[in-house]
């Protein structure tokens, strides 16, 4: 379970307020919704981009600074700045998520009484860094404050991804209360490079002497090629190789790969307790890529304790220092040798565990709560959204939502899906940058940039729907089980 | 319907994203490109478990014991080396010369006879021619009286010259002449004179004999003592006649006469021409005295040589060869006494030698003289070989001995109070440079001069050793008390090897020693016999063999004081020049501060502090003092000074800013260890070669690193 853990890749995130969103994106978040249409077709690219980018530790106003009484701006290094203060927002897993999803195409429509089928076609890109606290500390304040304790860099950890996901799923009431769903996705991988953290950590004594404890392994497939020292046979360079990439027909021979193959399931289930609540649980990607194109491991064990020049043989005068120097260096290389392998390895999807429930209001308002953890590698991620939810038929679907997630309780969401005929807009925003910083690039032009950057998840597209089932406007549970 | 909805989706996203206000502007266009870290940086630099035989290894010098214990050993051999011809000279000890007068030598007896038949006394002068007619007549073979006859002279008649000599002067001697009287008459006296045939001088004077009855020899004696005569003598004699004789006999003419017989006997010749017997030379004293002449005050008693000559050289002037015996009966060969024997033809020298290899002189066998003193036993024959030769009782024979230089193979005796100086030296210890670095006071406890000798001269010998220290104005005797050596038992024991201490006991070696001096002075004597002439003369020189060598080993243990014992030196600063450039985060100009932790368990029995000091030669000022004062503590020890157990430290050393920017402008570092014993440098303790100090050293240093984003470097231009 663990190894599974370790192994888990970039998040792929899906918004909190699309939970409660009528759009057929929804089966998304879990495979038992569906939307009030009967038919609905994503168009390339048009009908869904997700952009993501979350981070637990920065802001641009971390980052730059500026004095009171100055309008010069400096950075955090800059030497009339504290630091500590910097570091104070530091926390002991610093992790950056950047992701994005196009859609190619969708495609759902009605089958029976209660079914649903739904195809859909994503090109996914995802990135997780997660950056230990101790690092910060160590590359800005050094290694004296470590007196005594550890180094701990145990969740270094770095995985970024290009797969193309194909998924095809279906849902049906089983009876008048419950509704299933399942969706399985048929993931092809493109290029991964992911970072096996199994121990890394430098324990410093009282006295200072180091002992570095690393087990590393470097998972890349990619078009990448070892260079070795051809004397000691050690890896002296990872280079690029561009030689599969040449003409347009090698870049698009390699993008459709198939060897790279994954699976990933998803699994819902809604429960109509009343006529105003409602009950839904879902796990969604449950899943694996397994690489097996352009595969390089790098692999690095060391243990090595560095606890000083031993002077003994130098004083008895049987070596010189440099030679005791000399070994010491050569001890530390050996240690610290990577080798390289060819083996394919298995990346598993980090999958998110959905728990939710609506009380309806009115037949059109509702008031949601969900909880949605996500589990990436050692990784545990909470997220609880409260949401007041408007939902007229397909016509109309909003929905406001307060989320608590990343230590940061200051996240205020919000959806809004319009249909014009066939054609359903839908924006959704996890948190709604409320306050701007506005970056002056040169005498002309400045860019706004949101003044909080911890939680960036914006969902737009548009579909075309067919068939839907309001007619009027009556109270419409939000998720329509039948 | 759908243009409404389109406007209020669009509103929708105006009021989304145009809804924030704008909280902060960032003029990018003004963005400070500086940056600073101020890393504190922290590792172990250095560690070591370091004993004391790993940072000095054993050798000659430094030689740790089976329990460890560590001492300081010089040695040097044959500091004192002396022989026996250092102090005698044994060559030329014998020499002997002595000149043999021949002095009177004795010849054989002689003698001659005459007859005077009746015939011819009858007619001799004076003889009654009647008496003579009568005679005549009673030649008949019939018994007659012998008639009465008045005194006569006879005719001179000359003996058969005697064949023992030409001519002698006598020395001595007597010429008994007998007279039988074979006349049928008694005889009454008759006078004899003798005379010198060739001269017809007389030979003493004439003698009576008396009368002599028939058939009787009358025999007289005539002293010859100082006569010088020839070997042919005549004789005169008259006959004062005879009474005649009643008792008829028978009267032969011719056979009745008288008879005289010379003899000469005991004669001793002083010189002349004669055959000479073999005789010993008498006036050659058969016993004589070889003298040895060792020197001034030397009894010497007994020698044995193992090789060498006695060289002689004789000379004779006589005109007789002469015969040389020698005997040493205190000499012996295997036992034998030595004898020699030379022969020297007439009027001739010989010279040679004799092999005295091997050879005992026994020198004391004299009770009145029982030392340097050899008898001999010398016997000059003469033998002229049956041939008449011609001597004086002056003729000599030289005779001379000469033992020059013979190798012995031991003397025994008394040698006198014999001296060999110790020449006066001083020694440079080579401390100079050494001297120049240290201070404080350093006090060993115990340090030992060995002086190790082989000794081959058996007899009392007493050395004097005056030394003293040196430094600068200071000097501190060593107060050594002069020291009996011993020697060996002769002659059962011939060579002892045996030693002697110089220690805090006899002398003031431990004071001398922790001056410690830059030089070192000495002079003294060996001196055989300290007490004099006891009276047993049993010395003994072994000959070349004899010696004595002495060597000397200065042991010194480190067993010491130590109050402030301070060793300083100066070096180059190696610091300057390899503290990386500018971006470099032990670049002086980037550091803010810098400590050293050291962490030690000290297994030595010593305090010790360090100073580190940054000289600059231009200015010839100290531009900065580290002081790591308690940088080791002492280990705990027992009673006797050895360490039993470690202490540990924690020492924690800050270099400044100052001595930061000083490390890499001045071109000197003086370093200054410190030590000092327990019980602030009262108490004594020993050095163990596993005494072991377990450290570990970190640096904590705090760097200032400042940077331009403008160009991706780093640059230490202060803002």
């Amino acid at each position: 379970m663990l190894a599974i853990i370790a192994t888990a890749g970039a998040s792929a995130q899906n918004s909190q307020v699309l939970y409660f969103m009528n759009i057929p994106q929804n089966h998304l978040a879990n495979p038992a919704f569906r939307p009030s249409n009967s038919v609905s077709i994503g168009l390339p690219v048009i009908s869904g981009i997700n952009l993501g980018v979350n981070n637990n530790f920065l802001n641009f106003s971390d980052v730059f600074l500026k004095r009171q009484s100055a309008d010069s701006v400096f950075t955090f290094l800059h030497p009339y700045f504290k630091i500590g203060d910097f570091l104070s927002k530091i926390k002991d897993k610093n992790s950056i998520n950047p992701q994005t999803t196009i859609q190619l195409f969708s495609l759902g429509f009605a089958i029976g009484q209660s079914g649903y089928l739904f195809f859909d076609l994503n090109e996914k890109f995802e990135a997780n860094i997660v950056i230990p606290g101790d690092l910060f500390k160590l590359a800005l304040s050094g290694n004296e404050q470590f007196a005594g304790s550890k180094i701990d860099l145990s969740s270094f950890r770095g995985d970024i991804r290009y797969y193309h996901e194909a998924g095809i799923g279906y849902s049906q009431n089983i009876n008048n209360k419950l509704r299933l769903g399942v969706k399985a996705k048929v993931l092809l991988g493109i290029a991964d490079a992911s970072i096996d953290n199994r121990a890394f950590s430098i324990a410093v004594s009282n006295d200072y002497v180091h002992t570095l404890n690393a087990d590393l392994r470097l998972n890349v497939s990619a078009p990448v090629k070892v260079i070795k020292d051809p004397d000691t046979g050690d890896i002296t360079d990872v280079q690029f190789d561009d030689s599969q990439l040449k003409t347009g027909s090698q870049i698009a021979s390699y993008i459709m790969n198939t060897r790279n193959l994954g699976f990933s399931l998803d699994l819902g289930a809604a429960y109509e307790v009343n006529d105003r609540l409602n009950l839904s649980a879902a796990v969604t990607d449950l899943g694996y890529i397994r690489w097996t194109r352009d595969v390089t491991n790098l692999v690095s064990k060391s243990s090595f304790e560095f606890s000083g020049f031993d002077m003994k043989e130098v004083i008895k005068g049987n070596k010189t220092f440099d030679e005791v120097s000399n070994k010491l260096v050569d001890s530390l290389k050996n240690s610290v040798k990577a080798t390289d392998q060819n083996n394919p390895f298995t990346t598993y999807l980090p999958f998110g565990v959905t728990l939710g429930g609506s009380y309806s209001l009115t037949p059109n308002v509702s008031l949601g709560l969900m909880s949605y953890t996500r589990f990436i590698g050692k990784q545990i991620r909470e997220a609880a959204t409260l949401s007041a939810n408007v939902n007229l038929g397909s016509a109309l679907s909003a929905s406001l939502c307060y989320t608590a997630e990343n230590n940061r309780y200051d996240n205020v969401g919000a959806g809004l899906a319009l249909r014009a005929g066939f054609f359903q807009f839908y924006l959704l925003a996890d948190k709604i940058p409320i306050e701007w910083n506005k970056i002056i690039i040169d005498s002309k032009s400045s860019i706004p940039l949101p003044y909080d950057w911890h939680t960036l998840n914006l969902r737009l597209g548009m579909n075309v729907v067919f068939g839907n089932k309001v007619k009027k406007a009556v109270d419409r549970p939000m998720v329509d089980i039948r | 319907m759908m243009k409404p909805r389109l406007f209020l989706f669009i509103l929708a996203i105006a009021f989304i994203f145009t809804g924030g206000c704008v909280k902060e502007s960032y003029d990018m266009t003004l963005l400070s490109k500086k940056g600073q870290i101020s890393p504190t940086l922290a590792a172990a630099v250095a560690k070591g478990n370091v004993s004391l035989s790993d940072m000095v290894k054993q050798s000659d010098t430094v030689v740790f014991d089976a329990d460890h214990h560590v001492k300081l050993i010089f040695k040097s051999d044959s500091v004192i080396k002396r022989k026996m011809d250092d102090f005698v000279d044994f060559s030329n000890v014998v020499t002997f010369s002595q000149t043999y007068t021949l002095g009177d030598l004795s010849i054989d007896p002689f003698q001659g006879s005459l007859t005077y038949t009746l015939d011819e006394i009858s007619s001799g002068t004076g003889f009654p021619p009647a008496v003579r007619t009568q005679l005549i007549a009673f030649d008949d073979g019939a018994p007659h009286q012998c008639p009465a006859f008045s005194p006569v002279t006879l005719v001179e008649k000359d003996f058969i010259p005697f064949s023992n000599f030409a001519t002698a002067s006598f020395r001595t001697g007597f010429i008994d002449i007998s007279v039988k009287n074979n006349l049928p008459a008694p005889l009454n006296d008759l006078s004899i004179q003798i005379y010198n045939t060739a001269d017809h001088m007389p030979v003493g004077s004439a003698i009576t004999v008396t009368s002599i009855p028939v058939g009787f020899t009358r025999t007289v004696a005539i002293d010859i003592s100082g006569l010088t005569f020839q070997n042919k003598l005549t004789a005169n004699i008259i006959l004062s006649g005879s009474p005649g004789n009643t008792t008829p006999a028978v009267i032969s003419m011719t056979n009745n006469g008288i008879r005289v017989t010379i003899t000469g006997h005991d004669l001793k010749v002083k010189s002349g021409r004669a055959v000479l017997p073999l005789q010993n030379v008498s006036s050659v004293k058969s016993n004589d005295t070889v003298t040895f002449n060792p020197g001034h005050g030397m009894e010497i008693v007994e020698l044995k040589t193992l090789s060498g000559n006695m060289e002689y050289n004789a000379h004779s002037n006589c005109a007789i060869g002469v015969a040389l015996r020698i005997k040493l009966s205190d000499v012996l060969q295997a036992d034998i006494p030595f004898v020699a024997n030379l022969n020297l033809n007439p009027n001739s020298s010989i010279g040679g030698s004799f092999d005295i290899s091997n050879t005992v002189f026994y020198m004391g066998n004299d009770h009145n003289h029982p030392y340097n003193r050899v008898p001999m036993e010398n016997i000059l024959s003469v033998n002229s070989g049956g041939a008449l030769v011609d001597f004086d009782s002056q003729n000599s024979v030289d005779f001379e001995i000469n033992i020059a230089n013979p190798s012995y193979d031991y003397v025994r005796g008394y040698f006198g109070q014999l001296v060999s100086d110790i020449k006066y030296d001083r020694v440079d210890l080579k401390m100079k440079n050494v001297l120049k670095h240290i201070s404080g006071s350093i006090k060993l406890t115990d340090p030992v001069v060995r002086m190790s000798y082989n000794n081959s001269f058996a007899m009392p010998i007493l050395l004097t050793l005056n030394s003293w220290g040196i430094r600068n104005n200071d000097s501190l005797d060593l107060g050594f008390t002069p020291v009996d050596l011993d020697f060996p038992i002769a002659p059962a024991s011939r060579k002892i090897s045996s030693s002697f201490l110089i220690n805090k006991d006899n002398s003031s070696l431990a004071g001398l020693l922790s001056m410690p001096p830059e030089f070192a002075s000495y002079y003294g004597n060996v001196k055989m016999n300290p007490s004099g002439n006891t009276g047993l003369r049993d010395n003994y020189f072994f000959g070349d063999s004899s010696n004595f060598t002495a060597s000397m080993e200065v042991e010194v243990p480190l067993d010491m004081k130590l109050n402030d014992f301070q060793f300083s030196d100066t070096v180059k600063n190696f610091i300057k020049g390899n503290l990386g450039n500018s971006d470099s985060p032990v670049n002086p100009q980037n550091l803010s501060t810098m400590r050293m932790i050291l962490k030690a368990k000290n297994g030595f029995p010593t305090d010790a502090s360090v100073s580190v000091s940054l000289y600059d030669t231009i200015s010839k000022t100290i531009k900065s003092t580290i002081l790591a004062t308690d940088l080791l503590k002492a280990s705990p020890t027992n009673a006797n000074g050895k360490s039993t157990g470690a202490t540990e430290t924690k020492t924690t050393i800050d270099f400044t800013k100052e001595f930061i920017n000083s490390a890499d402008s001045t071109d000197r570092i003086i370093f200054t260890f410190t030590l000092k014993t327990p019980d602030n440098g009262t108490k004594a303790v020993m050095i163990y070669s596993d005494n072991t100090i377990d450290f570990i050293a970190a640096v904590v240093l705090k760097s200032n690193l400042k940077f331009d984003f403008s160009d991706f470097r780093f640059n230490t231009k202060p803002e």
